[in-house]
């Protein structure tokens, strides 16, 4: 039976000391998984309320469906950083988990190539350029065709991801590729596996619900819309309810090392968990008394939590064979000051855009 | 080697790079180059009030949004998806070192994404400056972007003062940026000319229309010569190696580079025709053209820049294997196979060799070599070599090529490679029995105790071979000098040239060569007349005179005609000759004996050329090997030797190498024969010991020939003991070799290693004429052992200290005239009959050893001798 440490590979030095790989790496991270669950909950949520008869109002439904494009750009752009920095600090674990499940890892890029051309497809389909278009009637049977496409498409790439990033994690179960790397490898037989891929499910579902309630409230989509904030915290009720479900069943998959750390044996995991279900509670007390701002924020504050539970279970995993202090520093610190400089100017950039855009919005209104 | 293989087999060897790059490259240019044309058409659009055009820009932003942020966007991730996935050591690099220059890409491609979002969903509701402000801010990014991975993307070709400082900005900042920068913008205006067509053709607007597509044509022709200039600046950055390769080193990268070269112009003419006004169909088109040769031209490009950088993924410091250079040491001493924890097998046995190769195969080949695929495959690669022949390509693979990497593994695991590719992917085994020569006839000739005259023969060279495929190139005719010395015996016995006719005459069988060898078809004397059949190059055939050399009194007939097929059939490389000594006049025969004259074509060019022997399965250059050393020699060399041997009139050898043997003094432009042999030919045959002489020529022991079969093989030397190995041998003729050639002869010395002495004391020497001499290993004609260990480094003068032709202490009597031939010195054992060679030491003293053997002075002496003035005898 092979030693899973002699499967690891060596890594090359790094630049800046790693913690601050792993702050950038999660602090965009978390940006991209508030977009990531906007989009594949969001797509969901279209996918059934188009086409049928829905509580969600038809032009919410269309609203979100001309979103999405958006989103997801948004969303592909915020992974590119934490898919550089994962390669930083565990690329080692990730390149080795990646070429294990070549193809499927492969097929990620046609995928979401599809899906996207299918959200495009399902805006316009659904009468893109205003609200006067109906939802439902003539157009409607034919779109709804690409935007289930586009939904499925997005979990079948989530179920993906989740497949590299339990198996990134589980040096142990490598040992069965040696000598025949097909490309086909995938963990099925990870315990982790499917929780893990129904907790991030449900809780896109609860977030894109959450953010569909947010736009509701602050009149986004047309002016403030109260139907669409009921249908969307009434989503993230009952889809976080699901969540705290599933995200016990999550925690028993783990192996018990890991499990216990949050259970007791680590005072700042434990604490961690104590705060995401505290979070949570008042997320769902928010949500019942209607306050969509205060809600949108403590769910920000369990994404938050629950990004950095999911460091300590990587690191808790990855134990007996590495920690990102083992990564020798070899100081260049000249490119991340040029970075952050250049963060700035087009943090700028950004800002000043944003501007326009609302300006030309609000003109565009007006006129 | 510490990450696992994608066993990718027929869709192996970059494939997928290839195809994802190229395809994404394709786009990504547009969306720089497509990004200017927006905002300047958008500006002549507003400046000039042309309400259709500015239509069509929204149009064209559309298309492009659609284009570029979906399909060019994830193609980009793609590629990086793919290079970790193929080159995952090579690309954990890059990332651990230009990590935030990746990460500044991406800011620009942030705010790209967030400008063209902006620039479309706004447009209509925006104002005009700053909309056009929103498609600066677009274009600057996009344009960042380009420049940022352009970076990283020179520095894996010209890593530059990185690979001495480390120093990243040195990295970044590399002798390729600009020039590739460069190139990149003029080939992203040139693309946004050619996408701008795909919308521009459409416009509805008559006049809008004609303007937006000869807007465009200007944008996808006028480029076409800061694309040539800045290529051309591009090429001048590469390092030495790398331009060499580009510029004909490397096969593969002259179809490339011809495509792109080709494509430059007649994209830029197509652009130009596109703007005149055309039915649109035509224009549809002409527009499909102009995008697929778009696609060709980048594609082309990049396919170039890749190959460029052979054998490394990072030039100098990561193969294309992934192994880094630092590490290839330790590797290599360690093996391919332990490197790293993935390979299912640690050791190599018997039983598990073929799969053992299999495994290192994947881990030193597959990544630019697929299995029955379209990228360089190695089934068709490899079919013509031999085991011995695949496992010296491996030895010294890359030497000769220079875009191959070293093999990184052991020998052991050298060889297992050698019998996946031999016989795991073509089934072919090495042979199983060594060819059995059968018994020839023999007839020892018979001489009288009391007669007059002792009559001695050999032939001038024991050991030689020609090339019978005269009809693809003219290597040597085929011959072999017969000598003879004719002695009066008695007291003092006395040398005899005046006064007698020597004669020689072939056996019936060996009568007629021209009946079996396809040389007087194609071969021409000094004068460029044909040559009759049955003539040898001096003239003589297989039966004359034999003229005395007035200083030696030898006896000599030159390059006497004789093949080893006998006639009608058989093989034989040993005929008979009877050479008769006759008074002058009279005609009265005084002397008469036999003695071989041997001929040979067994050259083995065949371990790595391909194709089987040409006659009987035993021996013969056939037309297949034959057309591949042409071919070969063609690609390397650019000549035509395969057109002339089409054409009917093979090349010689001759006419551009000086080679003594066969005759000319070359071209005078190149090394001599013999230097550029075995100058090339040493870099995949080093370290192989005999192995090195034997596969090439005619002494392999299992062969049909055995050439080698005298008195020193009897006693355990090989070839390399008076010659030297074949780094060592080859290193004296390229050393040898003075003014033309001499810049090739030193690259060819690079890829040896002297391990005789130090380089700089191998003595140089002239092929044929500096020859091992005798007498640095039996100092002072002492036995084997009482001189040097090897005759390596010390060579005759000329031409008379050879041992065919020098003569004893006297100055009487010939070397060979007792001892026999060279390479068959007596006793000698010959294949096609046990004393085939010894014929005239049975002839005149019963016993197979030197003339005058044990007290045997009888064969010349009437009177006892109890001393030799011949030289010292051992005690």
């Amino acid at each position: 039976m092979t030693d899973p440490a002699a499967l690891i590979a060596a890594a090359p030095p790094i630049p800046v000391p790693w913690e601050v790989l792993e702050g950038l790496r999660l602090a965009v991270f978390l940006l991209h998984i508030v977009a990531m669950n906007i989009l594949l909950g969001g797509a969901l949520i279209a996918a059934v309320a188009s086409g049928r008869e829905s509580t969600l109002p038809g032009h919410a439904v269309r609203s979100l469906s001309r979103a999405l494009p958006t989103v997801m750009a948004l969303t592909v752009n915020l992974g590119v950083p934490p898919l550089l920095f994962i390669q930083v600090v565990y690329g080692q674990f990730f390149y080795t988990s990646s070429i294990l499940m070549a193809w499927i890892w492969l097929a990620v890029i046609g995928v979401l190539i599809i899906a996207y051309y299918c959200l495009y497809l399902h805006d316009w389909r659904s009468g893109h350029g205003g609200h006067e278009a109906p939802a439902r009637g003539a157009g409607a049977g034919a779109s709804t065709v690409f935007i289930r496409t586009a939904a499925a498409l997005l979990a079948v790439n989530a179920f993906i991801y989740v497949c590299n990033l339990s198996q990134t994690q589980n040096p142990a179960g490598w040992t069965g590729a040696v000598g025949a790397t097909l490309g086909t490898f995938l963990p099925l037989a990870d315990p982790v596996l499917f929780p893990r891929f129904v907790h991030f499910l449900v809780g896109a579902v609860a977030v894109a619900g959450l953010a569909l309630a947010l736009a509701g409230r602050q009149g986004w989509f047309t002016d403030r819309d109260e139907r669409t904030e009921a249908y969307g915290l009434r989503l993230f009720f009952y889809a976080t309810l699901a969540q705290i479900c599933a995200g016990a069943w999550f925690l028993v998959s783990q192996p018990g090392a890991t499990s216990e750390l949050f259970l007791g044996a680590s005072p700042l995991a434990t604490a961690l968990l104590a705060l995401a279900a505290l979070l949570t509670v008042a997320a769902l007390i928010f949500a019942l008394h209607r306050l969509v701002l205060p809600c949108a924020l403590a769910a920000l504050g369990i994404l938050a939590v629950m990004v950095l539970m999911r460091e300590v279970v990587r690191l808790s995993r990855l134990a007996p064979y590495f920690h990102p202090e083992d990564l020798r520093l070899v100081p260049e610190s000249g490119p991340a000051v040029l970075f952050a400089a250049l963060l700035a100017v087009g943090l700028g950039a950004i800002a000043w855009l944003a501007v326009a855009f609302r300006r030309a919005g609000q003109a565009g209104k007006g006129a | 080697m510490d990450y696992p293989v994608w066993q990718l087999g027929a869709l192996g060897g970059g494939l997928l790079i290839a195809v994802i790059a190229t395809v994404h490259v394709f786009v990504a240019h547009f969306a720089v180059g497509g990004g200017l044309y927006l905002v300047l058409t958008e500006h002549f659009a507003r400046a000039r009030r042309l309400p259709a055009v500015l239509a069509h820009v929204k149009k064209h932003a559309r298309f492009f949004l659609l284009l570029t942020m979906v399909f060019g966007g994830l193609t980009g991730v793609g590629i990086w998806f793919t290079i970790s996935l193929l080159s995952p050591g090579a690309t954990a690099l890059l990332i651990h070192k230009f990590v935030f220059f990746f990460a500044a890409e991406w800011v620009a491609f942030m705010v790209e994404i967030a400008a063209l979002l902006v620039y479309y969903y706004r447009f209509d509701r925006m104002g005009a400056r700053e909309h056009l402000i929103t498609g600066w801010i677009y274009c600057i990014s996009a344009w960042a972007s380009l420049f940022f991975i352009g970076g990283i993307v020179s520095f894996m070709l010209t890593p530059g003062e990185w690979l001495a400082t480390g120093n990243v900005w040195d990295g970044f900042f590399n002798p390729s940026l600009w020039p590739s920068v460069a190139l990149r913008t003029a080939m992203a205006l040139l693309l946004a000319g050619v996408f701008g067509f795909v919308t521009a053709i459409r416009v509805g607007d008559e006049a809008a229309r004609e303007q937006l597509v000869r807007f465009c044509a200007v944008w996808a022709a006028a480029p076409f010569f800061a694309v040539l200039a800045s290529g051309m600046w591009y090429l001048d950055s590469l390092a030495p190696a790398s331009k060499a390769l580009v510029l004909g080193g490397n096969p593969e990268i002259a179809l490339y580079l011809g495509v792109f070269l080709k494509c430059g112009p007649v994209l830029a003419a197509l652009a130009v025709i596109m703007a005149v006004k055309l039915p649109g169909k035509v224009r549809a088109v002409l527009c499909l053209f102009t995008f697929v040769l778009g696609y060709a031209y980048i594609g082309s490009f990049e396919y170039v820049r890749e190959a460029a950088r052979r054998p490394y993924l990072i030039v100098g410091a990561v193969y294309s294997t992934g192994l880094e250079v630092a590490r290839a040491g330790a590797v290599k001493d360690a093996g391919v196979l332990t490197a790293g924890g993935w390979t299912q097998l640690k050791h190599i046995t018997v039983d598990n060799e073929i799969e053992a190769g299999r495994e290192i195969f994947n881990l030193t080949c597959l990544a630019c070599h697929s299995i029955g695929g379209p990228m360089k495959d190695i089934v068709k690669l490899t079919e013509k070599y031999s085991r011995f022949g695949a496992e010296a390509m491996l030895a010294g693979l890359g030497r000769i090529s220079g875009y191959m990497p070293p093999f990184p593994g052991t020998d052991r695991e050298r060889q297992a490679l050698a019998a996946y590719l031999t016989e795991g992917l073509h089934g072919k085994k090495p042979p199983e029995t060594a060819f059995e020569p059968n018994d020839l006839p023999l007839r020892v000739p018979v001489a009288e105790p009391d007669r007059e005259y002792t009559l001695t023969a050999w032939s001038a060279q024991g050991l030689t071979f020609f090339s019978d495929a005269d009809e693809t190139f003219r290597l040597l005719p085929p011959g072999n000098t017969l000598r003879a010395m004719l002695i009066k015996r008695g007291d003092p016995p006395q040398v005899v040239s005046r006064g007698v006719e020597l004669s020689y005459r072939l056996e019936p069988g060996a009568s007629d060569p021209a009946a079996r060898l396809p040389y007087w078809k194609f071969a021409k004397s000094g004068s460029g007349e044909s040559l009759p059949p049955n003539t040898g190059a001096a003239g003589l055939g297989t039966s004359g005179a034999m003229a005395p050399e007035a200083a030696s009194s030898i006896f000599q007939a030159q390059a006497v005609p004789v093949s080893p097929y006998a006639t009608p059939s058989g093989i034989d490389p040993y005929p008979l000759a009877t050479v008769e000594a006759r008074e002058t006049g009279s005609g009265k025969l005084l002397a008469a004996t036999t003695v071989v004259l041997p001929a040979s074509t067994e050259m083995g060019c065949k371990n790595c050329h391909g194709g089987p022997w040409r006659v009987d399965g035993a021996m013969g250059v056939s037309r297949a090997t034959a057309g591949d050393i042409a071919a070969v020699h063609d690609r390397r060399n650019g000549t035509d030797l395969a057109r002339r041997a089409k054409a009917g009139s093979p090349a010689a050898c001759n006419e551009c190498h000086a080679d003594a043997a066969a005759g000319g003094t070359g071209d005078g432009k190149r090394l001599n024969l013999s230097a550029a042999i075995h100058g090339l030919h040493a870099a995949v045959l080093t370290g192989t010991g005999d192995k090195a002489c034997t596969s090439c020529h005619p002494a392999d022991p299992g062969g049909a020939t055995r050439a080698y079969r005298g008195v020193h093989l009897a006693n355990g030397l090989g070839c390399t003991d008076c010659h030297g190995g074949m780094d060592d041998f080859a290193l004296s003729l390229l050393r040898g070799q003075q003014g033309p050639g001499q810049a090739t002869a030193d690259k060819l010395a690079a890829n040896l290693t002297p391990r005789a002495v130090a380089l700089d004391k191998i003595n140089p020497r002239a092929p044929w004429t500096n020859q091992p001499d005798c007498l640095t290993c039996h100092k002072d004609f002492g036995p084997g052992g009482s001189g040097a260990d090897s005759g390596f480094n010390v060579w005759t003068k000329d031409g008379e200290g050879l041992f065919a032709k020098r003569r004893d202490e006297m100055q009487a009597v010939a070397c060979a005239a007792c001892h026999g031939a060279p390479h068959a010195e007596y006793p000698a054992r010959n294949p096609y009959g046990e004393n085939r060679d010894n014929l005239q030491p049975l002839q005149y003293q019963n016993l197979a050893a030197p003339l005058g053997a044990k007290g045997g002075c009888a064969a010349c002496h009437t009177a006892p001798m109890d001393a030799s003035a011949h030289h010292p005898l051992p005690q």
